[in-house]
Parts: structure tokens; sequence; C-alpha cells
């Protein structure tokens, strides 16, 4: 690893200033970034620690009876909050399904959502590879068991984080804070680049911080799950995932992990016919199907279309009957 | 004890499937063998490792521990192109980067090294090294070295290097000469077969990923040379070393006290053994070379990939009448022919076998040896195809097994010394419920089918000469034991331990076995083949009781009795038929500086037998047909090794080898990109061994037994067989559950759904 200079800021200013300079970048666990940097992956001089922060680590309680999460809240914390578990089931069993205890002690919200994608062609660093300096998606025409059956932009990326779907299915919204203050957008909003930015797959600059990640109140409770679906019995990325949520207002969103650039919701009128509800078999077939019209598999993954239907059925089967 | 004629003879040993013949000295006496009357007191116990609080207080040191003074590090920087020239290396802002030590590339290391020739030849090898004060500053150095390597063609699949126009892999050619054995008229048994199925199945590239990495530190005194090595045969580092660098064997010293794993990856010197010597040499201090995980995952060995298209004639009452084999065995850029044939002529009775392998040289890094090399990959498809079978025939799967039992080794028509495969048989299916009925289909969840299956295995494990120890008694009573063996983490130290104090009649505790240090101990051959216990047990039993004969010659005199009138139990000397004792302290203590040594030799196998280690395994798995995820809920062993010396370890090595065999069956798969040859999931995310989450219920053991006519301690080797029947067993499982067999491994979710269509 090049050296790094490492700083524990004192508040959120100083965080702020200091990523202000060059190559300067956030570090919240460091299970992704250290990786990234050893392997000549990514770039830093100056890692500036974003744990220890005021509001940084903690979950509160929004106006609107949702909760508020601070960026660096460690996945673990995530998993085994009380106030989330009761709230937001979907969220905690999402959290809990991340890794290994060790990543999940260490792994924060904010590293979590910035971190890069798992895509062998880029972790090897294929230089035809888009997100490596190339122009290309080596994945295309390769090995693409693991690839985005969404086409999305150039590159067939997947995000990997299991919460950023959980996340999308409860209408959480993301803040930014830089310095020229704080900004807010929706969590798809944070990934709809990914397939086409070549630096980064979550659209967040260098010199902002995921300060907070705000779950509204109306998606708290209902009928909420999540589903992972991996190869091995842990310590496995998604092959694919479905977060769902009906709210107590009766309002349904179905949200796939593990089959494009970022959380992928399915399309609106299949969530209304879900909310709907009344579903048989019959209906959560034709629906599955209909969900999964317009993806695109490539050679090696149409197996993922195959697992998201077997899981959309699921998911319509808990909250539509 | 039986004097026998001293002199050499010839002998044969069978090492991981290959026939060696050898002529080696006899011993000087053959101990009576311990058969099921011999009285023993530790062996058969299951005392905890003698290294345990060693290993748990983090104070035993492995290799990749060793910290001499003023030791550097090298790493290598290894090649992203599968084939091609280096044209230009240039690593002057390497040099300059601060605290780099040396540089070696292209051309730089003596021909015989083979180190960074200026061919390359496949992804992930070797093209330079950089030595650096530190890990960090070598890393940077890496970066900074400027190559050019003109890319050719390459080819890294069997078909691409077997087809006509492919590129030019290895000087020699692409393909070697096929290997065709048989047996009796393969044609004939096929037209005499009642039923025939042919099948083709296809296993992948697997890696050893031994927690420990590859890995030497090399240090030199004037022209003498040490060599901490994470090794399976530290005699055979040691003559690798000389016999490359031009320095007697004498000036070479191989250590390895402490290892973790080898599963065959580790059975000499290698590339990094050399760079630390040459290094340590030019630099005239200790030099570390430590594969990184990804160098260890790329470039240390791999069992090789597979196709085997096996056709089985049988008669409606499952009578094998023939056994045929085509196998397609892509073997790497090197490597030995361990092809998956020899299984298919050793496990059934059948008289007519034919098999054909066909080894191909590829743009890949080479095959080793990796835990029961070709035995593993046949039974994928020989125990594949019996199940496929027995559904055929519609005889239960464990029946057929039964009925083509082999009384005897049918490769070479000789009798086994011992071989309980029935009584495993019948074990495991009273211990795994085989005949009783099915639990019902769970109703709320009627896409998770289950299944079940069973896999049968044979494995040579006889062990043989040559392997020598000693045995020496200290004036305190304290006895040490010396054998240039290895302990790779198998619990050998401990198993010698207990037979070497049983030999002796001393207690454990007094006995310390001193391994892995070529200056300390004489020769023991490599830990490899399942050979250490039956080797390595029959020389330290020896050594004890040549030393026990010594200490009760002194001690008759001492006591004044007949020296057979003396026994020895628990370090103490005993008056047979009286109460006077003395212990052998007591009795060293008055000899003074007079040394109780003893010396003990490996004899050679009985002439015309088989010695072999079998068993079955049977495995219960749950699918998701939705999904195509497979779990396995539980496993029965049952497996034959004769003695058992330690039935804790030996289920430890049981369960290690049907973890391995769950990863291979499941999960494990090295993956080439096919546009480049880079390897791309060289880490331990990306290539899936099995987790703890994994894990099913494991029930293994071995049937009781002893087989006195193998070696005079009873004991067969035990470590690479229980991998053989699992994939195979937890593959049947999961064609049980489906209804349609998955003819490729690993049964990954994507295979699964496509076979379900
Ligand atoms: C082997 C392995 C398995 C994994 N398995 C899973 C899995 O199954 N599911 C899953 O979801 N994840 C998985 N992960 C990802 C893991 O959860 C992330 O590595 C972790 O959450 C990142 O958190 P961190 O705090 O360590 O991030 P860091 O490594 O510290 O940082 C990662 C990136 O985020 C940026 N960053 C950190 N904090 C902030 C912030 N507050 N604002 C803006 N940017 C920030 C950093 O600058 C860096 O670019 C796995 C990771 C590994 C290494």
């Amino acid at each position: 690893m090049h050296p790094v200079r490492y700083h524990r800021a004192a508040n959120l200013a100083e965080a702020l200033a200091l990523l202000g300079t060059p190559d300067a970048r956030a570090i919240g666990g460091g299970t992704d970034l250290l990786v990234l940097l050893k392997e000549d992956l990514t770039r830093a001089s100056t890692l500036v620690d974003v744990r220890g922060l005021a509001l940084s680590e903690t979950v509160t309680a929004t106006d609107d009876g949702g909760l508020a999460l601070g960026g660096a809240l460690r996945i673990a914390d995530i998993a085994n909050d009380a106030a989330i578990r009761a709230a937001y089931p979907a969220l905690a069993e999402a959290a809990a399904s991340v890794g290994t205890v060790a990543l999940r002690n260490m792994g924060t919200l904010g590293g979590n959502l910035a971190q890069r994608t798992r895509c062998w062609y880029f972790r090897r660093g294929a230089p035809t590879c888009l997100k490596r300096g190339g122009s290309g998606c080596p994945a295309r025409s390769g090995a693409n068991e693991y690839h985005a059956i969404v086409e999305s932009g150039p590159c067939r990326t997947v995000h990997p984080s299991d919460p950023a779907v959980a996340l999308a299915a409860l209408d959480a919204r993301v803040e930014l804070t830089g310095p020229a203050g704080v900004r807010t957008l929706d969590i798809a909003a944070l990934f709809a680049d990914a397939a086409r930015d070549a630096t980064r797959e979550a659209a967040i600059a260098p010199d902002e911080l995921i300060t907070r990640v705000v779950l509204p109140g109306a998606r708290a409770g209902g009928v909420q799950r999540y589903e992972k679906v991996m190869q091995r019995g842990a310590y496995d990325f998604a092959l694919v995932s479905c977060a769902a949520s009906r709210a107590e207002d009766g309002t349904v969103r179905i949200v796939l992990g593990g089959v494009a650039a970022g959380p992928w919701q399915v399309n609106s009128s299949v969530e209304e016919d879900v909310a709907i509800g009344a579903l048989d078999d019959e209906s959560i077939d034709a629906l599955a199907e209909r969900a999964m019209y317009d993806v695109e598999p490539l050679a090696g993954n149409a197996y993922k279309v195959t697992i998201a239907q077997a899981l959309l059925r699921r998911a319509m089967r808990a909250l539509g009957t | 004890m039986a004097e026998v004629k001293s002199g050499f003879i010839t002998t044969t040993v069978e090492v991981e499937g290959r026939t060696e013949t050898r002529v080696v000295e006899r011993p000087a006496f053959e101990p009576t063998p311990w058969g099921t009357d011999a009285a023993l007191t530790h062996v058969g116990q299951s005392p905890p490792r003698v290294d345990a609080p060693e290993k748990v207080t983090g104070r035993a040191r492995y290799t990749a521990d060793i910290q001499r003074p003023r030791q550097a590090v090298a790493l290598f920087l290894r090649s992203t192109v599968a084939k091609g020239t280096i044209t230009h290396f240039d690593a002057t802002a390497a040099r300059a980067v601060p605290g780099v030590l040396a540089v070696m590339g292209p051309g730089d290391a003596p021909a015989k090294t083979r180190l960074f020739p200026s061919a390359i030849s496949y992804a992930g090898q070797p093209i330079a090294a950089v030595c650096a004060e530190s890990e960090s500053v070598a890393w940077r150095a890496l970066r900074a070295i400027v190559v050019q390597i003109d890319s050719l063609p390459f080819a890294a699949t069997f078909e691409a290097t077997a087809a006509p126009d492919a590129p030019k892999v290895r000087s020699a050619g692409n393909l070697a000469e096929p290997i065709v054995v048989s047996r009796g008229d393969v044609a004939a048994g096929l037209a005499a077969a009642e039923v025939t199925i042919t099948r083709e199945y296809r296993t992948p590239v697997a890696l050893h990923s031994a927690m420990e990495p590859h890995g030497a530190v090399a240090e030199w005194e004037g022209d003498r040379l040490t060599i901490w090595e994470s090794t399976q045969g530290i005699f055979r580092t040691r003559n690798d070393v000389a016999r490359v660098l031009g320095i007697a064997q004498s000036q070479v010293r191989v250590i390895k006290e402490y290892m973790g794993g080898g599963f065959g990856a580790k059975n000499g010197a290698g590339a990094h053994t050399f760079t630390a010597a040459l290094l340590a040499k030019q630099l005239q201090r200790p030099v570390r070379c430590v594969l990184e995980r990804d160098g260890e995952q790329m470039d240390s060995g791999n069992r090789p990939a597979t196709t085997q298209r096996v056709t089985l004639g049988a008669r409606r009452d499952g009578t094998l009448t023939a056994i045929r084999l085509d196998a397609d065995v892509p073997l790497g850029i090197s490597g030995w022919e361990g092809g998956p044939a020899q299984l298919y002529h050793e496990l059934y009775a059948c008289a007519n076998v034919h098999t054909t392998e066909r080894f191909a040289h590829i743009n890949a890094s080479g095959m080793q040896a990796f835990r029961a090399p070709g035995y593993a990959e046949g039974a994928i498809g020989l125990e594949g195809a019996m199940n496929a079978l027995a559904t055929t025939l519609g005889i239960d799967p464990l029946e057929l097994r039964r009925r083509n039992f082999a009384e005897r080794d049918p490769r070479l028509d000789r009798a086994f010394t011992g071989n309980a495969l029935r009584q495993c048989y019948d074990e495991a299916a009273e211990r795994f419920g085989w005949t009783a009925p099915r639990p019902a289909p769970d109703r709320a969840h009627p896409e998770r089918v289950r299944g079940r299956g069973v896999a049968a295995q044979t494995w040579p494990t006889g062990g043989g000469p040559p392997a020598y120890a000693t045995a020496r008694l200290n004036n305190d009573g304290s006895i040490e034991i010396a054998s240039g063996t290895q302990d790779l983490g198998t619990g050998a130290r401990t198993v010698l331990a207990q037979i070497a104090a049983d030999a002796f009649g001393a207690a454990l505790h007094d006995v310390r076995v001193v391994l892995g240090d070529t200056e300390r101990a004489p020769y023991a051959g490599n830990s490899w083949g399942s050979m250490t216990t039956a080797s390595v047990g029959p020389a330290v039993r020896m050594a004890a009781e040549d030393a026990r004969a010594k200490l009760l010659d002194a001690a008759s005199q001492l006591l004044n009795v007949p020296a057979d009138a003396l026994e020895t139990r628990e370090s103490r000397i005993i008056v047979r038929d009286s109460d006077r004792t003395m212990t052998f302290a007591e009795v060293t203590g008055k000899l003074g500086n007079v040394m109780i040594q003893g010396r003990g030799s490996r004899g050679p196998n009985p002439s015309d037998r088989a010695i072999v280690t079998v068993g079955v395994q049977m495995a219960e798995v749950e699918v998701d047909r939705m999904t195509g995820v497979v779990r396995v809920l539980r496993i029965v062993a049952a497996h034959d090794c004769g003695r058992v010396i330690n039935p804790t370890l030996a289920r430890s090595q049981l369960e290690g080898g049907i973890l391995q065999g769950l990863g291979y069956a499941l999960f494990e798969e090295r993956r080439l990109d096919g546009a480049t040859g880079v390897p791309l999931n060289p880490s331990l995310h990306d290539y899936k061994i099995p987790t703890m989450a994994d894990c099913p219920a494991i029930d293994a053991w071995c049937v009781q037994n002893v087989d006195a006519d193998a070696n005079h301690t009873g004991a067969r080797g035990l470590a690479e067989p229980p991998l053989i029947p699992t994939a195979p067993a937890i593959a049947a499982a999961v064609a049980d559950a489906l209804g349609v067999e998955v003819s490729e491994l690993p049964l990954t979710p994507w295979r699964v759904l496509a076979a379900l269509g």
C-alpha cells in the first residue's frame, strides 16, 4: 500500500475541511477502502475517519415517526438495534446478512453504500473495464454469472450492498453533507449512474459525506421482508435479493438486488397490483413474469431471472394474499 | 520381537496411486505386530494434541511467523498475460525506491532455478522479485517495474489445446501420449451386459487454499544455508535446494516446525524457496518470501479439471460386466499424470475394465497433487455412473455396491491385507438410517426437496520404507524421539508420541517428538499419499523398543534380575511377580552420561498384498428447486484404516476431508477469463471454500479394526480417503432430490436450475 496520512477529525466541519484537500478520502471501517488501496484499485494520500463525529453513529427518531440513521452507524448496530428491528425489520435483516460478524462489526452504513463493485474484472484490474480506465465491459462476453441482468449503462456491474436494497424498499433518503451544505436524495438516485460512472457506483462527491440516512415514518411497520439468495450459507454477496414492504397505508414496494447496477424496483404497476391484494397463484406467476419482462440477461446469468421470479413470488405471497 | 537377516532388499511402495520400486535396508529386527489383543495404554486413546497449548496460545511459530535479525522481504511480480515474450524489462525506478535492496528479473537467476524466464506461459507466472526492507516498500517497488510483453495466442482449455491449429503450449507438444489401461475384454463385457449406461461428467479446477500460504525464509551463514519452509517434505526440499544451487546436501538445513496445511501442494522447493535463497546469498541477510493470498490462489498448484465419459455394463442383478472410461485432463503448464482412471480399476470387482486418459498442457498454472489426486475426480465419474446405473436397474445404490464388492484387489489380482468395506456399508447404513422411510415432504415449502446419496472409496495407504527414527533416553528419564517427517497439522506429532510411549512403556508426557528438521532427525519421506502414520509409525515403534531393550539390559544389572523378567509401564521398570520397581529416571540417573539410544527403520510391506483404506459416505441434502441452492444437511462416513491410533484426530481427518469434499461439490472452482486466461477469483472471498454455516451434521468414524498384516503397528493411512466419496455422495443426493443428475461440478444454482430445465 502507498503510505497514507490518517486523520481522526474532531467534528464534522473539520472532517469536511480535510476531505477538501487533494487525494483525501473518508474512511469508515476500512473494510472495503483498505482492500482497494492494497490492491491498487484506488488512490488516496489522506484518510479521514468519519467515525466518532457527532450524530454519526446514532439512531434517532424523526418527527414523522421514522428514524434517522447516522452515516457511520455500524452494520452490526443496524442489525441489532431494537428500534430498527421493530419499525424496519427488512433493513435489520438485510444488515444481518452482510458478510461476516467481523465485517458487520467494522463496516459502516456510509461505507456500505459507497463500497465499490465486486465485479471480478474490476477487482482483477482488467484493462478494458470501463471502471479501470477502459471503455467497455469484459463481463458482457466473459464470465458473467454474477453480473447484472438489467441493462443500465455500458457496464454490467451489480451493486453489492444488501442494506441499499432494503433501504430502497423503505423509501429511504440519503443526506449528503459537503462544503456547500446538505443535500438529500432518494436512495435510488444515489445509484442511478453506477453503470456509467467510471470512478464510483454511488453519486457522492469526493468532498461529501453521507451524514444520515432517513427512513420515513410512513413505511415503518406493516409487512416487510428481506430475502437473500447466496451460494454459501454465509459470507457471500447476494446472487439475487429481494426487499419488500407493504406499508400501513397499503402501498407496496418491491426491490431486487443483484440484478442491476443499483437496487432495482419493479414496475410500479406490479406494485399496485400487489397492493390491491387477493392474489392467487396464477396471478402471482403472471405478475412475476411481468416484473421481469424487459430484463436482458447475458450468456451466463439467465438463471438470475429464475431466482428473481421465485423471490418475487414469495414476496408477493407475503404481501398480496 | 524377531531377529531378521539384515541387508538390502527390493520392495515396492505405492504413493498417490503410483507404484515405486525401491531398494531399502531391512530393519535389524521386526517388532511383533500389535494385534487385536495387544495391551496398549496410549495407542487407541485420544489425548489432546501434544502441541495444542502452543497452537492455541499463539506460541507456535509457522514459517510465515519466522523473524530473523535483519530479515528482508521478497515479493513477486506476476504476469497478467497468459502467453508471450518479455521484450522489455526496466527496474530502474523500482531500484530507486528507498528501502529496495535488490531486484531479480529475466535472466538474473541461474538457469537451473528456472526462475523468471522471458517466455511467459501462463497468467500468474512470476516475472521478477523485489527484495526490500519491508513488505510495503517491496509492494511499491513492484509497481515501479516497467515490463512489456508481446502477447501470443494461448490455449487455456483442453478443447483449445487439442485443436489442430492450437498454439504451442510446450515445445514437446500440447498432448501427451494417451494412457490406456485395460483388463479383460471391455467389448465382450458390454456385449454381455443386459443394461448399459453412458454418462459424461465434468469436474472443475480446485485450489488447495491452505490457510498458510507457500513460503520460505532463507539465511546463510558462510556457505551453509538454513531454510524455514512450509513444506510436506523437509528432505525433498533440502535435496531440491542443494541440487539447484549446486551445493552439498550437508550444507542445507530445512526446518518446518508448525504448518497450516499442505494438501499436496507443498512437496518440494518452489520459486519462492529459490528466490529467498538467492537473494539471501546476494544480500548476505535473511530473506523471507511468503506468497500473498492471490499468488497462492493463482500459482501454487491445483487439482486439474476433468471430463469423464463413462460407460457401465451390468446384468439385471447389478453385476458389473464392463467399465469404460474416456477422460480428458488439462494439466496446466506442468504436472504429472494423476488422472481419474485408477479408481475405476480398483473399487469394484469387474472383469472388463478399459480406461483411456488424455493429458494435455494448457497455458495455466501447473497442477500439483491435491488430497487424493485423481481418485477424487474419478469418484465423480465412477460413483456418479454407479448411482445412475442403480436408478436404471431399480436397485438400491448401496446394494449395487455390495453386489460388486471386490474381495481381492481387482487391478493387480492380489489379496488385501484387510478390507472392511462391507462393515463400513453396514455401520453407515445403520447410523444414517439408509433403509428408514423418508420423512414426508415439507408441505409449507414444497419447493424444498430432500435427497440422499451414497458413494464409496478406496485409496492405497500402505506407506512404506524408507523412514527412520531415533529414540534417546536422557538421564532425567525424559525421552526424545526424532524423525525427519513433518506434522502438517494432521496431528502426526501426537500420534507418533502415542506410539513411542506404548513401545517404550513410558508416560506420554515424558515423550517429546522432534520432527521437521533435517539436521536433528534422520530421514523420513514426504507427508503425502496418506503415508506418515503407516511409514513413520513403525520406525518410531522400533526405535523406542530398541532403546527400551537397552534400558532393560541396564536395569537388569542394577536390579540383578534377568532382563526378560522386567516390564515397563508409564516410565517405570517393574520386576514381574514382585513389588520391586524403578523409574526410568532412577535407572538413567545411576547410569550418568551413558546414553540409551534406539534406532528404528521402516521395513518393507508384505509382497503381493494390496494395502488400502476404504470407506463409504452418505449424504442428505435439501435443494430449493426455485433458486437452485443446495444445502447439505448431514454426512455419515465410515472408513476402515486398520488400527486407529487416536480416534479424535482420526475424526478430525474425516471431518476435514468431508468439508473439503463439500466445497468441491458445491462451491469451489478456479475461474479463468476466456479472453485473457487471467484467473478471476484468486481470493478467499471469490474462490468459495465452505464456511461454518455450510457445515452439515457430520457423523464420522473408523470401524474397529487392526491390520497387523500391513505393518506391525496395525495402522494404515487415513489422510486422503475421506475427501474422495463426499462430493459424489452429495451429487447423488442432489440427483435423488431433483430426479435429474447435474453432471458438472460444482453444483451451483445456475447448474442446478439448468438441469431442471
Ligand atoms: C469479504 C467481504 C464481504 C462482504 N459481504 C457483503 C455483503 O454480503 N453484503 C453487503 O452489503 N456488503 C458486504 N460487504 C461490504 C461491506 O459491508 C462493506 O465493506 C462495508 O459496509 C463498508 O463499510 P466501511 O465502513 O468499512 O467502509 P470503508 O471501507 O471505510 O469505505 C468504503 C468507501 O466508502 C466511503 N465512505 C465511508 N464512509 C463514508 C461516509 N460516511 N460518507 C461517504 N463516503 C463514505 C469511503 O471513502 C470508501 O470509498 C463485504 C465486504 C467484504 C470485504
